[in-house]
């Protein structure tokens, strides 16, 4: 019976002996029932588990399959980075067979790709590239490496030139299994390279040796270590040795001055490295003082620590005398020898600086009086020593503390120091006044001239070097212009119309740099031809904000500030492009101011513009005025000769107003004659103005001399200047100054009529 | 040492006790829940062995000599001639507070005279493998720790632990055995075998799991248990329990048992902690690897012990139970037969405790028989 069926039959047993057959039957069914129960949980779990396993099976496939494929990238990859990379590569096996082996080998052994082709052995290859002489160059351990087949038992690293010149590096690393792998590197750009520094060390060295200034190495503390030859002479020294065992720490027993050393060390651990050091230095061996430039450096390891100082030692005697005679020349007036603008700046700033109330400081500015007729008159060598004289008398007057200084020119100013009053200030001026008013004697001429002074005291009237000097400088105008030969001090009311002044200066200098000046052209017509025979350029200024300028207004303070030089050259170079590009025959008519003559640069500069422009000097027509033939000097004679030599023509501007004297036009060569605009306004009215022109046209005709008519207004004008023999006219009725070079071809017909 | 089984059954309460009644050390008792959640029965053995520590624990069934009975009480009282029995308890409120409470209970027993500990502790308010580890550091290395969680028949609702003339939930009770004269032999075998594939803990905390493979694991017992025996959950859970072990550290891994289940969270709670990361495998058992299983465990005691036991402690999965049926008897023999007809009690448990035998080193264990042999050597 079932050991179960038996514990059924057991438990179903009832109390009287008799079996309990429901019983037995109902534990009998529940049996079954856990049985059935069991089975359907395990057919369920290995179900289950099938399916689960077959899933897994499916997505170790897919795996497997993704696997396979990235191997297979991997190797692609690994295939082609084998054969790009610049080493060549052979695998060879225990029996002495090239297993692998990358494309560079070909080129680096020089073996074709057939030999290298189905496994062939090493001793094959070696035999081969003997054959074809690429050892003649091997050593004797490469060679006896060759000799025993290649054998392979430990790593070896050969050397190898090859015949082609090439410097191979070959390799051998034994795998552990017998087999071995080889590896051939080029090497040649590294030996280059070796040889390179090879060589730059023995360039180093011999410049070293030879040069000419002094070279040294030391240790970051002080120690000398070397010394090249001329370093060891710059310190009185026969040998480097001998230095070297005399001198301990240079840098100590060096300076003159003690505090260099802590200054060239802390420049040293700050930057690394020190350039142009320049220190008095005792020489070494003989306690003389000479002066050096330094330029040290530091060399540090590959981890940033310093390891020592390189440098070069100059002697800068010679260089330190001269530095200091240009540093004193610097401030000096050579003229004179007085103080400079420079050096008067400089202490008039230091001086500032100091003031305290109670305790100012005074600025007289100084202008000589009639000091350019004393030039103009007698000479620029009598005005010089009048200067030097000038100079020396300000000395005289003013105490050890006080400066004078010139500024330029006839310009003198004086600071005045410890001034605790407006009195004090003033005494001076008065002091320096009288001094200036006593005559001069000069190469036995006694010269008056006096002097005119501006000035201003800080604290009162400012407290920077600017707004100081500015003020003294306006106090002097102030003095120029109403007061000439007294002192002037500064007051606040002075300002204003200086400042307007100044600011068309600002303004008059942007102008140029900014461009806004502009040329007009107005046509200036022969009634012969019936058209323009020339233009003239008409300056203009285009200020931003009040319009057209005219020069009147302007020219005057473009004179003073010295800005019409170049005003005028663009001028010159503007008219004659202009006159270039409008034709082929007409001319072009420039003003040129007197201050263009003066400083002698108006030949140069019309010679440059027409070798510029291309324009021929006969079309060039150069304006000047009476007031420039008023001195009646050589050098204007001279240059106005020399610009018609060049076969420029020169034209008298506004000819019959001021002087006027007659006899110009036969002192003067000129070309062009222009009537003043204000005899032909008058020409109808006044019979006398008449006359006078018709004189100015019977000369012109007589001395061969254009005239023009200017500013001609309608025909009754035109017809009484034909009748009287002029041909040519400028004027409103002929054409307004315009931006270009026109001219209506219309008026013409009108003229012609006319 | 000297034993005596007794016996409650509600038509006729307690048997006798072969013993004077002033020389009981020790009372064991293991109940149906409903006959212990009646108060007299316990109240009465107290005033059957008033000198006793009495301890016990509601069960899925009691185990004595080859007999697995259902309802009633089995108690065994232990009189010994030259061993201390000294007793500590505690109550547990929550499972993670499973280490701190075995390890103030190992204080409790520590002694140099210490040689092993007897835990029955609440079958569901307990992490059993934390238990343990506390208990472990409480009384320092060397000491063997044996017992079980209790059980509720297959009910996973309520257990009941005993301490004294009283019983309550949540409690967890020691019982400290000194001396040299005692003699211990430990076994433990499951008889399971892994099938199917190794799935990963990837999200778990302490011994709640949430995901295997990243699948809720609750959806892999489901469909492992088919929708006859979904109803029957958590218990149900038992008959395939799983295999965890750390795929980095040695050994053959443990096999840990459902506790719990929460059907909105799709989480499973186990007997014991659930590392994430380690790797599990579904376990099925067949009859006659269940009953080899018992014979093993049962053989390792006995060889383990090396002399006539005195009496002998079982305790078994309630998984065994649940997958034999009628047939449990068939692993009670078993064992009982290699331990050579000693006195023998214990009980279906929702853990077992013991030292695993290569070790030495005490565990929790789920779906094993765990048996211990007792004898005291002669003075």
């Amino acid at each position: 019976m079932h050991r179960l069926l038996a514990k059924q039959v057991s438990k179903a047993v009832k109390d009287d002996g008799n079996v309990d057959l429901d019983r037995l039957l109902s534990l009998v069914s529940a049996a079954y029932e856990e049985a059935d129960r069991d089975r359907r949980r395990t057919d369920r779990s290995i179900t289950l588990m099938i399916e689960e396993v077959e899933a897994l099976n499916r997505g170790l496939e897919d795996e497997v399959t993704a696997r396979t494929s990235e191997l297979q990238a991997v190797r692609r990859l690994l295939e082609a980075t084998f054969n790009s990379i610049a080493q060549g590569i052979m695998m060879v096996s225990k029996d002495g067979r090239v297993l692998v082996w990358n494309r560079r080998v070909v080129e680096l052994l020089g073996v074709p790709v057939s030999l290298l082709r189905d496994q062939p052995e090493l001793r094959i290859i070696l035999a081969y590239q003997r054959r074809q002489g690429e050892f003649i160059h091997a050593d004797k351990m490469l060679l006896s490496w060759i000799e025993a087949d290649g054998e392979v038992e430990h790593s070896q690293i050969f050397e190898l030139t090859r015949p082609n010149g090439m410097a191979l590096e070959m390799r051998t690393a034994p795998v552990g299994d017998g087999s071995f792998v080889l590896t051939y590197t080029d090497i040649t750009a590294q030996k280059e390279r070796e040889a390179a520094i090879l060589r730059a060390e023995s360039d180093y060295r011999s410049l070293f040796e030879n040069a000419v200034v002094g070279v040294y190495r030391s240790s970051v503390d002080g120690r000398q270590l070397r010394a090249n030859p001329a370093l060891v002479r710059l310190n009185g020294y026969s040998s480097e040795t001998e230095m070297l065992t005399s001198v301990r720490d240079i840098s100590r027993e060096w300076y003159v001055d003690p505090t260099r050393r802590a200054a060239f060390s802390r420049l040293m651990r700050e930057d690394g490295r020190v350039t142009d050091f320049v220190s008095q230095v005792y020489r070494h061996k003989t306690r003389e003082k000479i002066w050096v430039s330094e330029t040290a450096w530091t060399i540090f390891d590959k981890d940033g620590n310093a390891l020592y100082y390189e440098g070069t030692v100059i002697d800068a005697t010679d260089r330190k005398m001269a530095a200091e005679r240009i540093e004193f020349l610097a401030h000096r007036d050579p003229l004179t020898g007085i103080a400079n603008r420079e050096l008067f700046q400089q202490r008039l700033r230091q001086m500032v600086a100091r003031v305290k109330p109670g305790r100012g400081i005074a600025v007289h500015c100084i202008d000589l009086d009639h000091f350019k007729e004393v030039n103009d008159t007698l000479g620029h060598p009598v005005g010089d020593a009048l200067l030097r004289e000038v100079a020396q008398r300000l000395q005289r007057t003013v105490r050890r503390v006080d400066l004078v200084a010139r500024l330029g020119g006839d310009e003198f100013a004086v600071i005045q120091g410890r001034v605790s009053s407006g009195e004090d200030a003033a005494t001076l001026a008065a002091r320096i006044r009288k001094e200036l008013e006593a005559p001069f004697d000069v190469d036995g001429l006694h010269i008056s001239v006096g002097g005119t002074i501006g000035v201003a005291i800080a604290p009162e009237h400012g407290t920077t070097l600017d707004a100081l000097f500015q003020n003294a400088d306006l106090a002097l105008y102030e003095a120029k212009a109403h007061a000439r030969g007294a002192a002037v001090f500064f007051d606040e009311g002075l300002g204003v119309q200086f400042q307007r002044r100044r600011l068309l200066e600002t303004e008059l200098r942007m102008a140029h740099a900014d461009g806004q000046f502009e040329l007009f052209y107005q046509p200036i017509v022969d009634m012969r031809a019936g058209q323009p025979v020339a233009f003239e350029a008409l300056l203009r200024w285009h200020h931003p904000t009040r319009g057209y300028v005219p020069p009147a207004e302007f020219v005057p303070i473009a004179e003073d500030i010295g800005l019409i030089m170049r005003i005028g050259e663009w001028v010159l170079t503007t008219g004659c492009h202009a006159i270039k590009n409008h034709d082929q025959t007409s001319s072009i008519s420039i003003n040129v101011s007197p201050a263009q003559f003066r400083d002698n640069s108006i030949v140069p500069t019309v010679i440059r513009v027409l070798a510029e422009s291309g324009l021929s000097p006969r079309r060039l027509i150069i304006e000047i005025t009476e007031s420039l033939l008023l001195k009646n000097d050589e050098t204007t004679r001279a240059q106005i000769d020399h610009l018609r030599m060049l076969g420029v023509r020169i034209a008298l501007d506004d000819f019959g107003t001021g002087h006027s004297a007659l006899s110009y036009l036969q002192q003067f060569k000129f070309d062009i004659v222009k009537i003043d605009r204000s005899f032909v306004a008058s020409i109808a009215t006044n019979p006398t103005n008449a006359a006078i022109v018709r004189a100015i046209l019977d000369i012109g005709r007589t001395l061969n001399i254009e005239v023009v008519a200017e500013g001609v207004e309608d025909l009754e004008q035109i017809s009484r200047l034909t009748d009287a023999g002029c041909h040519r006219f400028q004027g409103y009725y002929f054409g307004r100054p315009a931006h270009r070079p026109i001219w209506e071809e219309g008026d013409v017909q009108f003229l012609r009529i006319a | 040492m000297r034993t005596s089984s007794l016996t409650w059954t509600g038509e006729s309460g307690w048997t006798s006790v072969d013993l004077p009644r002033d020389s009981i050390d020790l009372v064991l008792y293991f109940g149906a829940r409903d006959a212990l959640s009646r108060s007299e029965p316990i109240v009465e053995l107290s005033a059957l062995c008033p000198t006793a520590i009495i301890v016990g624990c509601s069960t899925g069934g009691q185990i004595v000599g080859l007999e697995m009975r259902e309802g009633g009480i089995d108690a065994v009282a232990i009189a010994f001639d030259r061993t201390d029995v000294r007793l500590a308890s505690a109550a547990i409120d929550a499972s993670d507070q499973s280490h701190d409470v075995g390890k103030s209970l190992g204080h409790s027993l520590a002694s140099p005279h210490l040689n092993a500990v007897l835990v029955f502790s609440d079958g569901l308010k307990v992490n059993g493998s934390a238990l343990v580890d506390g208990i472990l550091a409480g009384t320092g290395p060397g000491v063997a720790v044996a017992g079980g969680l209790a059980g509720d028949d297959a009910r996973f609702e309520t257990t009941l632990v005993g301490v004294g003339g009283r019983l309550g939930t949540a409690v967890v009770a020691a019982i400290g055995l000194y001396g040299d004269a005692i003699r211990l032999g430990f076994g433990s075998a499951g008889g399971w075998n892994v099938f199917g594939p190794r799935r990963k803990i990837t999200k778990s905390s302490g011994n709640v799991v949430y995901e295997l493979d990243g699948e809720p694991a609750l959806d892999l017992y489901e469909r492992y248990l088919g929708p006859e025996e979904v109803e029957g959950l958590p218990s149900s859970a038992l008959l395939f329990p799983l295999q965890i072990r750390n795929p980095t550290g040695p050994g053959p891994g443990v096999v840990r048992t459902v506790l719990a289940v929460d059907r909105a969270e799709r989480s499973m709670t186990f007997a014991g902690d659930m590392p994430e990361g380690w790797i599990s495998q579904l376990m099925r058992g067949t009859h006659e690897g269940l009953v080899e299983g018992a014979a093993v465990a049962a053989k390792q005691a006995s060889t383990e012990l090396g002399m006539p036991a005195e009496l002998s402690i079982l305790v078994s999965c309630i998984g065994r139970k649940l997958l034999m049926g009628q047939r449990i008897g068939d692993e009670l023999e078993a064992a009982s037969e290699e331990l050579g007809g000693s006195p023998t009690i214990g009980f279906y448990s929702y853990g077992e405790i013991s030292p695993l035998a290569p070790t030495g080193f005490s565990e929790l264990h789920n779906q094993t028989m765990t048996v211990m042999t007792l004898s005291e050597t002669a003075a």
